[in-house]
């Protein structure tokens, strides 16, 4: 009878438990799966959420590169995503091992079937869990590679585009010390970080934030010139100016002997164009945080000097630096123009010129002759310099193989001939110079040569005159390896500089405007009020 | 030295938050889609007396 019992007891017990797995444990398995998977996508959410919402996620410390933060979308956004899969991972691991221990918990006689039933949720909801899981990760994986994809191309249309109007608009920016041309500046924030490639980039599309906080543009056209800039070369760290890049520059070497009156030459048009001439604003570039620029204090001693009618300084350094102004004409047209006096001992004796990288991307040259370093002058005319006076000592035909030699060096022949060069007679105050040149009659150009001589009247005659004291070879030269050439001839002093007899009456120019005028107006801008 | 920021831009806060409201509204977007695809694959089978 016990035995029955017994009998009878198991067979319930197997009977209760087939009632359990057929009936109780799929409905258990079935609501514990979706309440499990559902656990899981709000564990994603959840990390999402105290990531991305209402904490910070991942914090950037700006450390090697650039002394910036990545913009959110190149770094921080990939790392949050990151956080956010790692601890979303973390999380349903813990609540996995969490359930299937809690089935490993009711594996004793009693209760193992709903242990059982408790791994058959684990089981059963790992795979939709873990498509919803993947799906939401792959969502927002998508959003953010389709945000960093946009962000990269419009960082990549910014720079190019920039780089496109500069070059369209003829803008480039070179450090006027070491001459070199400049990709990019070298940008130091008010909190000394140096920031060598400031451009739309993985740092920020139209700005970054340096690591000291400071938003800096990444375009010109927002402001990126207001941002202290220097020369990237190697010891070189020269400061370049607010207005670089930003308006055409123009760069025009003063090539001439020793004594042949280049710093005299430009002193004399900046003193002309300083008095508002044909409306023109003169203006001298500094660059931010200076307190004036170097060039200006340099004028306004050669000014003083000038006003005062003693003679200048003579140009001392062999490596130039350039000489930078602004010129805003009536047109409101404005000009950045770099001239580089060089001093004349450097086309003693051929010289090589390598040394001066800005001969590689000139937009003139003036090539200003002494009178008196002509043979032919000195042997026609050989006492009437003046007293206080000096002659060049190199002769035209040397300076100009010099200046040619190292011009074909820096750049290509086809690019070479376009460059305009202004000849000019210097010293045209001497008497006897000035009665030579004007009682000069030019002969008459032979046919087919018009369209290779400037049929300029005055340039003809002074064209002329070169001829005729021996310099046709230069002449020949001249117009050979370059198509626009005009001859001038001017006095940046106005009369002899000697200074014996009592006190200096300050110097006044004669015709030095003209020659400017007729350089920069090939280059679009005019200094006569665009009357002419 | 790096200087660590003592808190977020705003401008990065606001993206964050623009990228998590994105990924939650997308979802939501896909979950309404797919309940309405089921919903309707569900009524046309009824229809047809499938």
């Amino acid at each position: 009878m016990q035995i029955i019992l017994i009998i009878g007891l198991i067979a319930l017990y197997i009977y209760l438990i087939y009632l359990f797995f057929a009936y109780v444990a799929p409905f258990i398995i079935a609501i514990g799966s979706i309440i499990l998977t559902l656990a899981m996508m709000w564990r994603y959410f959840r990390a999402l959420g105290s990531n991305l919402l209402w904490g910070e996620g991942w914090l950037e410390v700006p450390s090697a590169g650039e002394p910036a933060y990545h913009d959110y979308f190149f770094l921080k956004a990939y790392q949050d995503y990151k956080m956010i899969v790692v601890e979303a991972f973390e999380k349903i691991k813990d609540d996995f091992i969490l359930v299937f221990g809690l089935g490993m918990r009711c594996m004793n006689p009693f209760v193992w079937f709903v242990g059982i039933a408790i791994w058959g949720i684990t089981l059963v909801s790992a795979i939709p869990a873990g498509i919803a899981v993947v799906a939401l990760g792959l969502i927002h994986m998508a959003i953010v590679l389709t945000i960093v994809l946009t962000a990269m191309l419009c960082a990549g249309v910014l720079q190019v585009t920039e780089r496109a109007v500069m070059a369209w608009q003829h803008r480039f920016i070179t450090c006027p010390e070491c001459h070199h041309k400049i990709s990019v500046p070298l940008y130091i924030c008010k909190c000394s970080a140096e920031h060598k490639r400031l451009l739309p980039g993985k740092y920020g599309v139209i700005s970054r934030r340096c690591k000291c906080g400071e938003e800096l543009p990444t375009l010109l056209l927002l402001g990126r010139n207001r941002i202290a800039a220097f020369c990237p070369q190697d010891g070189c760290r020269t400061p370049i100016t607010k207005e670089a890049g930003l308006i055409t520059n123009l760069h025009f070497p003063i090539v001439g002997g020793t004594s042949a009156g280049k710093s005299s030459f430009m002193t004399a048009t900046l003193v002309a164009l300083k008095t508002g001439i044909g409306g023109v604003e003169l203006s001298f570039p500094t660059a931010v945080d200076q307190a004036g620029s170097r060039d200006q204090r340099n004028f306004e001693r050669s000014e003083g000097q000038y006003l005062r009618g003693e003679p200048m300084d003579k140009t001392a350094d062999s490596q130039v630096s350039a000489f930078l102004i602004k010129i805003r004409d009536a047109s409101k047209t404005e000009r950045l123009i770099y001239s580089y006096d060089a001093a004349g001992e450097i086309f003693r004796g051929g010289h090589n010129l390598a040394s001066l990288p800005y001969l590689a991307y000139i937009h003139g040259i003036f090539l200003l002759i002494d009178p008196y370093s002509i043979p032919d002058v000195r042997s026609k005319y050989p006492s009437t310099l003046p007293i206080g006076s000096s002659s060049s000592p190199e002769s035209p035909q040397d300076i100009y193989d010099t200046i040619v030699r190292s011009l074909i060096q820096h750049s290509k022949r086809s690019d070479l001939q376009n460059v305009p060069v202004a000849v000019v007679i210097t010293k045209a105050d001497i008497p006897a110079i000035q009665a030579s040149i004007t009682s000069t009659t030019p002969s008459p150009i032979g046919t087919g040569l018009e369209k290779l001589v400037d049929m300029d009247p005055n340039s003809l005659k002074i064209r002329e005159w070169l001829i005729s004291n021996g310099e046709g070879n230069l002449v020949r030269g001249v117009e050979e390896s370059f198509k626009r050439v005009r001859y001038f001839e001017c006095s940046a002093l106005g009369r002899s500089p000697e200074t014996s007899n009592g006190a200096a009456k300050p110097f006044s120019a004669r015709g030095v405007v003209p020659i400017w005028n007729w350089m920069l107006s090939l280059h679009g801008q005019k200094l006569d009020g665009g009357l002419s | 030295m790096s200087i660590p920021p003592t808190k977020l831009p705003k401008y990065i806060r606001t993206y964050q938050i623009t990228i998590g409201v994105l990924v939650i509204l997308v979802w939501l977007l896909i979950l309404v889609i797919g309940g309405l695809a089921i919903s309707d694959s569900t009524s046309l089978r009824n229809t047809l007396h499938f």
